[in-house]
Formats: structure tokens, C-alpha cells, sequence
């Protein structure tokens, strides 16, 4: 479990506490159980607001690393800001071997000797061995705009991928100020006007040929395909898929213009909702969708980490969030 | 869940708070039942609902679709929504079908080790209200091959704040003794080795305690040989039930089988175990020419 996941559990136990004795309240007439309910009030209400600003300080992407046979060195690094990336996903072989380095004006080793991939990587999601849930790298990687992550592969003898799942760092909050973000679930009195729920954010889009290639549409035809929209701001926490055999072209938050990956695999970043181990990958760091804005995708048919299979024809799939209503 | 924040490192305040909150509430789980016809064609829809006459607050949603997907090749896809509220309890257009994965958790049965084709961890939701009169819909259709005759289920559990409840003498005292005694986990356990209906008690000391959630050990690894059950709890002591209709035991507790598989379904809210209560478990069991299976309690010292 990483700290964002840890965060909204403890806005669940707190939804529980403030109703219960919401409830206990209004029973009781008792001030000192309508203080525990207003502590519980108060408590999550700065919990939604801490998660709230988090996810706006950051940009969440996906990249996509092609391990070809040849190149063995790979620099990545992330729109000339700073970043940080906080998990991954690998498609190696069995016995290969990782360097990393965060490679800036002064070196700094991250790992002192060559270590084993499945030490810092969650395994591509179908293989039958293998950590099969995202989990975060030892420490979340923090590289500022001068600094690249140089990664050195040794053992692999075919093509592979690596997917590095992290975040730019914004330098401030533009326009977003603590009273937009409390105008979401506050009154200007200061009243709450809904506690967080849970909500699903699914995108769902075709193939109208199941040639490799082939782009996806809107499950009407239409060539663009987006989320729906919501009343409330949503905090994205975890993705899902039903179809693996594919690729994202790009996934973009319309309202922020921002782009969340780009040629990237599907199963580099959401997990298989029928898998036996997990149907939820969890985003490196919530994502705020705000209330009315749409996220849009652009999908394309087959997969070559597959080995080329594609997906079904005219058969509606989804790429689906989960989150909360902020 | 609730796991997250019952330890035996916590402060007196965390402690009295949670035991508050256990007093004040009791957790629920209300069954939703789908019977699928044999030979039923594509595109069948069957409709289930739950009324409800208490503000209900659901916090997980157990299923068991992967399961006669696994079994059958049948495939249904699932909407649940809020009658009168007019919302889907995930906020995402009313009556929209989409996987049920993406909106529950399998509540597994099947422990054959090479058949684990799904997701059986638990995955908790923000509470959810339900309004007191307001009822809940659920909706399936069979999206796959013609279904053969299965029985779909979903299980709402969550909680109902039961406002005052009445503390006598005695519970308080026990309730003090324990809290001035450090937090201890204590688990309680039975086995199940009779077919039929029979009632099983488990009996608490003199300490205070709070349920924290239940597993199952089946005593078979074959297969065809797990024993199925349904399950019902009482509380003798505060009058209140667990679950009004007899449930599947899967829905309570995992099977376990092997160390990556999780084994303890944890209840929505901590239930409040009073001292020398008794918690009556009435089961229906088949044992399929099995020998049974243990079912262990994970309780906590207040």
C-alpha cells in the first residue's frame, strides 16, 4: 500500500467515524458526541484538501522504454522539469540484470552493482511467475530538470520494454488556490456539502477491424473518444482494462491539457480486471479530474508485446479509473 | 479497512474512539440473488432488490461473477444503483453495465490452486449511504455464451449507525479493566465437520473485545470435495444480526489454501463483542464428501 492509498483509507475509517457519530448525535443530543462527529468532519475535510493540492502540484505520466537487442544504455528523462518516478513495470527476461544512475552535472548511483530487474520492477501483468501488482520502487526516484535516469540492461537478448510510471513536479499552484479546491466540498459558510465517494471513470471505445493498427473509436462511431463528464472533481487513484491486446496512443486530460501517456502499452500501466491477482494498478500519484473536464483517448489495435495479437472487432472495451469524489 | 487502524500499538484515545464507534454501530451484509436459467440466451438481464429500512452505508461490494465465468464460460456484466437517489453507487451513469471486477470483489469459493483466474483481495469503497426507504437495484446481463444454470450474487456489506446503545454496570466495568490492559489480538475458532443445519457458539471471557473479520480453513485441497455453507450470525447479547438471510461463508471469508492468497475478510466496522456474550453462527453445510473446514474468528482486546 503506498502513502496516497494509505491516505484514503484513513478518509474511510474518518467517513465512518463522522457518521456514526453524526448519527449518535442526533440520537444522544449529547455536545460531546457532536464534537466527535465535527473532529471527524473537520479531520477528513483537511485530509481531501492535503490529497486535493498533492495531486494538483503533480503531473502524472506513463512512459513507455523500448529495450532493443542493440542498445543496451538507455537516458530517460521527463519534459526538462523536475520529476519523479515512483514505480514501474518490466518486460524482461528471466536473468537480466539492471545499472541505474541519476546522471546530472555530479553522478549519483542508485544502484552500487547490477541487481536482479524484479528488485525495482512489478512484472508485466500475464506472465505466470512474478510480482503481478505494482509496487513502488524501494524509494521514489527524485531528479531535478538537469538530472536523466540512465539505465544499463545486461542479459537481454531480445526486445523488451520498461514502464516508468511517475510525475513532473509543478514549480507552483497557477491558479488553483486552497478556495478553489474547498469551494468543491465546502459552502462559502463553511458547510460540507458531500463526503467522498467512490467513483469509477470509465472510458469505453471500439475497434472497427481487428487489423494491428487499427484505431479505435467511440463505441457511435465517433473518432474521439472520451470520459464522461462528472459533477464532482474526482481524484483518479487506480487504473483498469478489459482489453490487453493494445496500445494508447495517448491519454490526455482535456480540461488541464495534459498528456498522461503517449505510445504506450495497456498493460505498462492498467491492470487486467480479470486477472487472478489484481484488477486495479494504482496510478503513481492521484490525478484531479475536475468537475466537468474530460480525459481523452486515443487507442490503437494489437499489441507488440503480445507478439502481435490484437483485440476483438466491435466489441465495446473500457479503460476504466477508479477514484474519489474529492 | 479496518485492519489498518486495529493494532496492539494504539493509544488509549484511538482505542476509545474506535470502541465508540464499535458500540454505535454494527456491521451488515445484505444479499442480492440472481438465478440464472440453464439455456437462458445473450443478452438475458435479471434485476435484484434490496430495500432498506435503515440509512445503510456500504462499504464493499461481493460478488461472484468471475467464479461462474470461471465455471460456465458465462460472462455477466453488472450496474448497481440507488432507487430513489436515481445514482449508481460508483457515481457513474445509473444503469450503465460495465465488468463486475471494476465494481466488486470475487468473494472466492473455488481454492484450487490452479484455478485462481480472479481477484479475490478486498477492496473497501468510500461508505455509500443508502437512505432509510430508499432501496437498491442491481441489474445483469449475460454478455457471453448461453448461460448455464448458475446462481449470481452479490453481497452489499457495510454498516448501520445504530445510535445510543445501552452499556449496563458490568460491561462497563470489563470495558475499563480491558482498556487499562494492553490491546491484545485474540482469534476464536470452530470446526465444522457436521452436514446439515447445525448452530455453533462462540462464547467471549470476561474481556471486552471487538470482531475484527473472519477466515476460513477448508480441511480438504480437493476440489470437488470443499465444503459449501451458508451462514448466519447472531448477537445474543445486543439483539442484532449479522445478516438477516442465510449467506454463503465465502462472502464472510476467504478460502484459504496458500500464503499468497488472502485470508481474512475483515468487517466493515468493528463489531463490539461483549463480555461473556455469546455470537450464535447457524450454518447450513454441505460437506461434499469432504471432512470440513475451521472457521476462525480475529478478534481484538478494546
Amino acid at each position: 500500500m503506498n502513502e496516497y492509498e494509505l491516505q484514503i483509507a484513513t478518509l474511510q475509517n474518518l467517513i465512518k467515524n463522522y457518521t456514526t457519530f453524526q448519527t449518535l448525535a442526533d440520537t444522544t443530543r449529547d455536545p460531546q458526541h457532536a464534537r466527535l462527529a465535527q473532529d471527524a468532519l473537520n479531520t477528513l475535510n483537511n485530509v481531501r484538501l492535503s490529497l486535493g493540492f498533492d495531486a494538483e502540484m503533480r503531473e502524472v505520466f506513463y512512459s513507455q522504454i523500448n529495450v532493443s537487442t542493440i542498445q543496451k544504455t538507455i537516458s530517460f528523462s521527463s519534459n526538462d522539469i523536475a520529476y519523479i518516478i515512483k514505480q514501474g513495470i518490466a518486460y524482461l527476461e528471466n536473468g537480466v540484470t539492471l545499472s541505474m544512475i541519476n546522471q546530472g552535472a555530479k553522478k549519483k548511483t542508485i544502484t552500487r552493482e547490477p541487481v536482479a530487474w524484479q528488485q525495482l520492477f512489478a512484472t508485466q501483468q500475464g506472465l505466470a511467475l512474478g510480482q503481478q501488482t505494482v509496487f513502488p520502487l524501494p524509494e521514489a526516484l527524485r531528479f531535478n530538470e538537469n538530472q536523466a535516469l540512465q539505465i544499463s540492461i545486461a542479459n537481454q537478448t531480445q526486445a523488451g520494454f520498461l514502464f516508468l510510471h511517475g510525475c513532473n513536479l509543478k514549480a507552483n499552484l497557477e491558479n488553483v488556490t486552497r478556495r478553489d479546491l474547498e469551494r468543491e466540498f465546502k459552502t462559502e459558510k463553511g458547510e460540507t456539502i458531500y463526503l467522498p465517494e467512490t467513483q469509477l471513470v470509465p472510458i469505453a471505445y471500439q475497434f472497427p477491424s481487428n487489423v494491428i493498427g487499427t484505431y479505435a473509436t467511440a463505441p457511435n462511431g465517433d473518432e474521439n473518444i472520451f470520459s464522461a463528464k462528472n459533477g464532482r472533481s474526482v481524484l483518479l487513484t487506480h487504473v483498469s482494462t478489459t482489453a490487453t491486446n493494445c496500445r494508447i496512443d495517448s491519454l490526455t486530460d482535456t480540461g488541464k491539457n495534459q498528456t498522461l501517456a503517449q505510445k504506450c502499452e495497456v498493460t505498462g500501466i492498467a491492470a487486467d480486471y480479470n486477472n487472478a491477482f489484481t484488477t486495479w494498478h494504482p496510478l503513481p500519484y492521484p490525478h484531479l479530474l475536475w468537475r466537468g473536464d474530460r480525459l481523452k483517448l486515443v487507442m490503437m489495435n494489437g499489441s507488440p508485446m503480445q507478439a502481435d495479437q490484437v483485440t476483438a472487432a466491435d466489441v465495446t472495451q473500457y479503460l476504466c479509473f477508479k477514484g474519489i469524489t474529492l | 479497512m479496518i485492519n489498518l487502524f486495529n493494532h496492539t500499538q494504539l493509544t488509549q484515545d484511538e482505542r476509545r474512539l474506535i470502541l465508540a464507534r464499535a458500540i454505535a454501530s454494527q456491521p451488515y451484509f445484505a444479499a442480492l440473488d440472481f438465478e440464472v436459467l440453464a439455456g437462458a440466451s445473450k443478452d438475458s438481464q435479471y434485476k435484484a432488490k434490496l430495500e432498506v429500512d435503515k440509512n445503510f452505508y456500504i462499504t464493499d461490494v461481493r460478488a461472484n461473477f468471475n467464479e461462474i465465468l470461471n465455471e460456465t464460460g458465462t460472462e455477466f456484466w453488472l450496474s448497481i444503483w440507488q432507487s430513489y437517489a436515481g445514482e449508481s453507487i460508483h457515481k457513474y451513469q445509473r444503469t450503465e453495465l460495465l465488468p463486475p471486477s471494476f465494481q466488486s470483489f470475487e468473494a472466492r469459493f473455488n481454492i484450487a490452486f490452479a484455478s485462481q483466474v480472479y481477484c479475490d483481495l478486498q477492496q473497501e469503497i468510500c461508505p455509500y449511504l443508502v437512505k432509510k426507504g430508499n432501496s437498491v437495484l442491481a441489474q445483469i446481463d449475460n454478455l457471453g455464451v448461453k448461460a448455464q444454470e448458475a446462481s449470481g450474487r452479490i453481497v452489499l456489506a457495510g454498516y448501520y449507525p445504530t445510535g445510543k446503545a445501552y452499556l449496563d454496570e458490568r460491561t462497563t466495568q470489563s470495558i475499563n479493566e480491558s482498556l487499562a490492559d494492553e490491546p491484545s489480538i485474540e482469534t476464536f475458532s470452530f470446526t465444522v465437520d457436521e452436514a446439515g443445519q447445525k448452530s455453533y457458539i462462540l462464547q467471549n471471557d470476561r474481556y471486552a473485545r471487538l470482531i475484527l473479520g473472519f477466515s476460513v480453513t477448508d480441511l480438504e485441497t480437493n476440489k470437488a470435495n470443499l465444503a459449501s455453507s451458508l451462514l448466519k450470525i447472531t448477537d445474543f447479547a445486543r439483539k442484532i444480526k449479522f445478516n438477516d438471510v442465510p449467506i454463503p461463508i465465502e462472502y464472510f471469508a476467504p478460502r484459504l489454501t496458500c500464503l499468497r492468497d488472502t485470508h481474512i475478510y475483515y468487517l466493515p466496522v468493528e463489531a463490539f463483542f461483549e463480555p461473556l456474550n455469546a455470537l450464535r453462527f447457524e450454518m447450513d453445510t454441505d460437506l461434499n464428501g469432504g471432512a470440513g473446514f475451521e472457521f476462525t474468528m480475529v478478534t481484538r482486546k478494546v
